[in-house]
């Protein structure tokens, strides 16, 4: 296996106040990986994933992106937020903006580009993910599924280098998981680096290339789908599966 | 009712180009006053919103002594002790609308903050997991929405400042309240000019808050 | 038998219990105490000449009575309402246009203003004045003469709350010159000796006010203390009294001419 990785977390400790959410967390995410996060509430792994863009800040450890580590003084963190593109669960459109403008802004206010090419790349995203007819369209305006999916085009019109998604389909309606997990699975089959938290285990299963179980902070196994849903290691493991699936 | 049949009108008409001189006087203070203060407030508003410490407390203390001590006194301090020492001779328009702005501005600050913070954090997340600056974030995403919450509040202090702008005629600053005292001195007569006055502060104050309603709607 | 008067705006009427007269009753007079040395507050207590005239007048009278510090323009129409108060003693002029307003007792004191200025100024009487930026109390005689000379609406005629205002007004070099009356000017000359500012007289263009206690319209009070007033004028108490808070000795001869 190529050791080539994009993402390298090593011993990362994070508490809020006397609240401990993560426990010396340590991997290397690949090139073109897919890592699914599972666990139950309130194990750390949104955190975990929010510590990734520096969104939340470690009080210990160290994460390098693309070798280049993101506690540097010389690191503009900026920078490395722009390479890693992140979906919410809670979508996060700005309200004010249509949906063409949302896709928009960041190229040009981030990167400098025109408003000409800014829209051109901001349709063809916007196509990507089936949304052509709501360009004018106002956030609020759209349903969930929707919603989501310009989170995505949003996210990707940054060309990041790698996407995390923080269980972006938890807020939704079931009808409309479907058209969001599409959208992922079609990233995957790009070759996009994706570190996904989610409760979606079809997906993790479908579309993972290694899932990660975390539980009150640590990472307790991590392991290929196959592996890990039908011959879990740790019996915490298997308890949060019998549970979940 | 006696007070009808006794009321003269012709220390209104004697009078009524000064009262108009002094209302306009009156609504220049006011619009200088809000636009200086929300400008200074934003810039309290972000020293108090700070961590740290060398902007979030003198900012702090700033709001403090403005909210809590009367505008009378501010007027009477700014006028005599500010402004007076500064130019070499005293000027109450200057110190009418730098008292009225500094007052504003501690209010005006609370505004901000209180519009800024009821932006979801999220907003300002996407904004920053896009790769744009903490200030990128404000100017392109907080700010714009807050702005739209804090339209009512920022009326609301406009109508307090036309209302508080009569303060200054202690300062002999002639705005209409300065002239309605000094009808009243004229005449000896009290409820003409004071009623008059009234009334048209009720009018400035209404229209505003008629303005007000619309432009909130149209947002 | 009580007189009941009814005037546009009194709202109390009086009622048989005071027909019992007036040793029992206690006399309301209001004062602005914002004008030494006529009236002015000592920490709490309102001291003056006008405060220390009117207790002469009233012992003279047999009458019991209290003083209160009002603002000038509640004192203006309280008294002339008669609810709240039954006079006003305030250094108020006599004028034919507050006669309107207010019956006057007989004019008890002489003044006139005098024109405060910085060392150094070139301004020697009234007209000098009229191009030049000039302080006032608002609604004194002051006001009203310089309102005269310059234009009720002059943008350089400053209408204060209170002398002590306009004088600061003078010293931070906001005006050219305080009007005010002689008894004030003199006053703040004496409590500063070293402020560079003199006091000068104009009798050609300041003619001479004469002070008198203020009624409402109609005051039984006004009639009652009128032979007090004049008893107090002519005895050695006023002429105390002139020493203390104005110092030298008072010319009479103006006050005893009036109406």
């Amino acid at each position: 296996m190529p050791m080539n990785p994009i993402i390298s977390v090593q011993g990362i400790h994070k508490a809020f106040g006397k609240n401990v959410v993560l426990q010396d967390i340590s991997i290397e995410i690949e090139k073109q990986e897919v890592v699914v996060v599972i666990g139950p509430s309130g194990s750390g792994k949104s955190t975990f994933l929010r510590c990734l863009n520096l969104l939340e800040s470690p009080e210990s450890g160290d994460i390098r992106i693309e070798g280049q580590s993101l506690f540097d003084k010389k690191t503009k963190i900026e920078e490395i937020r722009a390479e890693a593109g992140m979906v919410f669960q809670s979508f996060n459109l700005f309200p004010h903006k249509t949906v063409l403008e949302n896709i928009m802004l960041a190229p040009m206010k981030v990167r400098g580009q025109t408003a000409e090419q800014a829209k051109a790349k901001a349709l063809e995203l916007l196509a990507k993910v089936g949304l052509s007819d709501k360009a004018d369209a106002k956030p609020s305006s759209l349903s969930g599924g929707q919603s989501q999916r310009v989170a995505i085009a949003r996210a990707l019109a940054m060309e990041p280098k790698v996407m995390l998604f923080d269980e972006p389909t938890s807020a939704l309606d079931p009808e409309m998981v479907g058209e969001v997990l599409a959208v992922m699975k079609q990233l995957a089959q790009e070759g996009m680096t994706m570190v996904v938290v989610t409760h979606e285990m079809g997906f993790a299963r479908e579309v993972g290339d290694r899932i990660v179980f975390m539980e009150q902070g640590k990472i307790v196994e991590i392991g290929e789908p196959k592996q890990l849903f039908e011959a879990p290691q740790h019996e915490r493991t298997k308890a949060f599966l019998s549970k979940v699936l | 009712m006696c007070l009808v049949s006794d009321f003269n009108f012709h220390i209104i008409e004697d009078y009524f180009s000064l009262f108009m001189e002094g209302t306009i006087l009156t609504i220049e203070l006011s619009i200088a006053g809000i636009i200086l203060g929300s400008l200074l407030g934003l810039a309290i508003a972000f020293g108090n919103m700070s961590r740290r410490w060398y902007l979030h407390l003198p900012t702090q203390g700033y709001i403090h002594l403005f909210r809590g001590t009367p505008l009378l006194l501010q007027i009477l301090i700014v006028h005599f002790g500010l402004v007076a020492q500064v130019l070499g001779r005293t000027d109450a328009i200057v110190a009418a609308i730098v008292a009225l702005a500094l007052n504003s501005a501690a209010y005006t600050a609370e505004i901000f903050r209180a519009g800024i913070q009821s932006i979801d954090k999220g907003q300002t997340e996407a904004a920053l997991s896009l790769g744009m600056t903490r200030g990128q974030a404000m100017r392109h995403i907080v700010l714009p929405q807050a702005i739209k919450r804090m339209i009512p509040a920022f009326g609301n202090e406009f109508i307090v400042l036309i209302k508080d702008s009569s303060l200054v005629a202690i300062i002999t600053a002639p705005e209409l309240m300065y002239w309605t005292r000094s009808a009243a001195a004229q005449y000896s007569k009290v409820w003409e000019p004071y009623l008059f006055a009234a009334l048209v502060y009720l009018v400035l104050t209404y229209s505003m808050s008629k303005l007000l309603k619309f432009v909130e709607r149209k947002m | 038998m009580a007189m009941i008067v009814s005037a546009c705006g009194k709202k109390e009427d009086n009622n048989a219990s005071n027909a019992s007269g007036g040793e029992d009753k206690v006399y309301r007079f209001a004062t602005d105490a914002q004008y030494p040395p006529m009236e002015s507050m000592d920490k709490d207590k309102i001291v003056g000449f006008d405060v220390d005239f009117l207790d002469a007048v009233m012992q003279e009278a047999g009458l019991k009575y209290e003083l209160k510090n009002v603002a000038w323009e509640a004192l203006l129409t309280s008294v002339q309402q008669g609810t709240e108060f039954d006079g006003g003693i305030s250094a108020m002029s006599i004028t034919d246009e507050r006669k309107e307003t207010y019956d006057f007792s007989p004019a008890y004191f002489e003044s006139t203003n005098m024109i405060l200025i910085k060392e150094g100024s070139t301004i020697a009487n009234a007209l000098d004045l009229k191009d030049k930026k000039v302080a006032v109390q608002i609604g004194t005689t002051a006001d009203t003469l310089m309102s005269d000379i310059m234009g009720k609406g002059s943008k350089d005629l400053k209408r204060f709350e209170s002398n002590t205002l306009a004088i600061m007004e003078l010293d931070n070099n906001g005006v050219d010159a305080v009007v005010a009356d002689i008894a004030v000017v003199q006053e703040y000359l004496r409590n500063n000796p070293n402020a560079k500012v003199k006091g000068i007289l104009d009798r050609d263009n300041f003619e001479s006010e004469y002070y008198g206690i203020a009624f409402p319209k109609g005051s039984e009070l006004r009639a009652k203390l009128e032979p007090a007033v004049k008893k107090v004028l002519e005895s050695d108490k006023y002429k105390e009294i002139y020493a203390k808070w104005i110092g030298g000795e008072p010319d009479l001869t103006g006050v005893l001419n009036q109406k």
